[in-house]
């Protein structure tokens, strides 16, 4: 479980420079929420 | 002097944007600082409630938001929640909470970075907008003032370059249309600074777009934005006269509104400053049209009163003899022929004169240079003036005079012109006086005569084209003789001057260079 969050997260972590590139201002709130969201799911499963 | 502005503010805003990180290392740089202030963190953890924690975060995302903006700080939050979460939060090393009331505080976490990230990355927009609005207007302001100064076209060409490679770092072309309109093989421009290699190379095709469209076009823009340079159409109220080629460092994407703006206001001020030197330019035309109307309306007025004056009186001799030559002696008859011939002489010298000016002016004429004898130039100029001659020319020739280098028949007639003036401008009885003297390299021909002279303030116009004496008395002419003078001495690389004689009159110096051997050798050759 803590290596697939990790995986996940470490996807996350790196693609942000290319969702802000790509999308701007709005890609990196969604980018944000989503890894948030991700976060908070992963915290209360375990 | 010391310069106006001291600091150029859109060059250094400019330089500051390159000097910045670039996109992926504004992120790595934020990841960098989110695990400083976590190994510090760390240290400290079992001292500190993991809540108090929170703040060097917070800190640290509004820091990276001041510095890099919305997105840098966005990353920072989610990354500090992460390492929050994992290395803070007991139990340590896992994403597992003790308690579930610590979700609130990564949400407080968040929300909080992407609050503070929004504010202060609009904050620093703002900062950044009013200093780049303040460079610009300063920027113009300065340019505005250096044109001002600036009154030629290759003036304010010069100045536009200059302002827009001192203040924005950039270099500039300035393409200005050589014809009118758009021709069939595209518009044709004269390129400044000028190139070593002339303006006939390939036009960039963005210049030519921008030229047509009146837009900008090439990087940056949305016309040609492969081009390597921004151009920008300089658009006055007679159309588009050319093109602001503009090549340097562009900035980011996120600037280039602005930037571009910037570079149509310059173009815009420098399209006036041009226009003003076209305008300036028609303007000193249409004078020189009035100018040379007037000049010509002077003309008629000159010639057609001294041409009629003899042309009626040989005219009415004429007629005289036609009518009553039976009625006449022989005696009377040969002075009315006498009479008309002497007029008739007048006549052809006026036409002569007017030929004579006219070739000068236009460069038409081909001196016939030779080594002449002064004494037999005077002996000749009094023998062609006999008629006219009314009373004695006092000469004055030292021995052994050296020969000048001369085109004889145009000195003669220049001789002619002053010698005429000395005899129509002094009393009957006051002698003319002609002397040749040799000074240095050149020997000066000097007329001298005894009449009421020329006022000081009229001498520096004298030998202006139909310029007349106001003052004094008017026994006619055209105001042509003196110009003769002065274009004949032109011509001949001579000197000609003029100043009051110490008995009252005036004395006209012709200088005329020595003839030396060398000069003939090396024509020769």
């Amino acid at each position: 479980m803590q290596t697939v969050t990790w995986v996940v997260l470490l996807i996350l972590i790196v693609s942000a420079p290319w969702v802000s590139r790509k999308w701007g201002g709005k890609g990196d709130l969604i980018w944000g929420m989503i890894a948030m969201i991700f976060l908070v799911i992963v915290v209360l499963l375990q | 002097m010391k310069p106006l502005f001291s600091t150029d503010p859109i060059r250094k805003t400019l330089s500051r944007a390159s000097r910045a990180p670039g996109h992926y290392q504004r992120y790595a740089l934020s990841l960098g600082i989110i695990v400083l202030i976590t190994a510090g963190a760390v240290l400290v953890r079992d001292l500190i409630v993991p809540t108090n924690l929170v703040m060097p975060y917070l800190l640290g995302v509004v820091s990276i938001a001041v510095l890099w903006g919305r997105g840098p700080a966005i990353f920072a939050s989610v990354l500090g929640v992460i390492a929050f979460d994992f290395f803070l939060v007991p139990p340590y090393l896992t994403f597992v909470v003790e308690d579930t009331e610590y979700v609130i505080t990564f949400l407080a976490l968040f929300t909080v970075g992407v609050f503070i990230s929004g504010l202060t990355a609009q904050l620093k927009d703002r900062m950044v907008a009013a200093r780049e609005g303040e460079a610009r207007v300063t920027a113009l302001y300065r340019l505005s003032h250096d044109l001002a100064a600036a009154y030629s076209l290759p003036d304010v060409l010069e100045t536009i370059g200059a302002n827009i490679r001192m203040t924005l770092g950039m270099e500039v072309k300035i393409h200005l249309l050589a014809s009118p309109g758009d021709g069939p093989d595209g518009p044709r421009f004269d390129v400044f600074p000028r190139q070593d290699t002339g303006n006939g190379g390939p036009l960039d095709e963005a210049v030519v777009a921008a030229f047509r469209s009146g837009r900008p076009a090439g990087a940056g823009t949305q016309a040609i934005p492969e081009s390597a340079t921004v151009n920008l159409p300089l658009v006055t109220n007679r159309g588009t006269i050319g093109v602001l080629s503009i090549s340097g460092p562009h900035p980011a994407e996120n600037g280039q509104d602005e930037h571009l703006q910037s570079l149509e206001a310059f173009a815009n001020l420098s399209a006036l400053a041009i226009e003003r030197v076209y305008l300036n330019r028609e303007a000193a035309q249409a004078q020189l049209l009035i100018a040379k109307g007037e000049l010509q309306a002077t003309l008629l007025n000159s010639i057609s009163h001294d041409f009629r004056t003899p042309l009626v009186t040989i005219t009415g001799t004429l007629s005289s003899l036609d009518t009553g030559i039976d009625l006449l002696d022989r005696h009377s008859q040969q002075s009315l022929v006498r009479h008309a011939l002497a007029e008739s002489e007048k006549l052809n010298r006026l036409v002569s004169n007017l030929l004579n000016i006219n070739r000068l002016e236009s460069g038409a004429l081909q001196l016939q240079l030779e080594p002449v004898d002064l004494q037999d130039l005077i002996g000749a100029t009094l023998e062609a003036m006999k008629n006219r001659i009314d009373r004695e020319i006092v000469i004055s020739l030292p021995e052994n005079l050296p020969l000048v280098e001369a085109d004889f028949v145009l000195v003669q007639q220049a001789l002619i012109n002053l010698l005429e003036n000395a005899l129509k401008y002094s009393p009957a009885a006051a002698a003319v006086e002609l002397a040749a003297a040799a000074e240095g390299e050149r020997v000066y021909l000097t007329v001298s005569d005894h009449g009421p002279g020329i006022p000081a303030d009229e001498i520096p116009h004298i030998f202006k084209k139909f310029y007349r004496v106001n003052s004094g008395p008017q026994p006619g002419g055209t105001g042509m003789g003196l110009a003769i003078v002065q274009g004949v001495m032109d011509a001949h690389a001579g000197v000609v001057d003029v100043c009051p004689g110490e008995e009252g009159g005036m004395i006209f110096r012709l200088g005329l260079r020595r003839f030396t051997m060398d000069r003939e050798v090396a024509g020769a050759g």
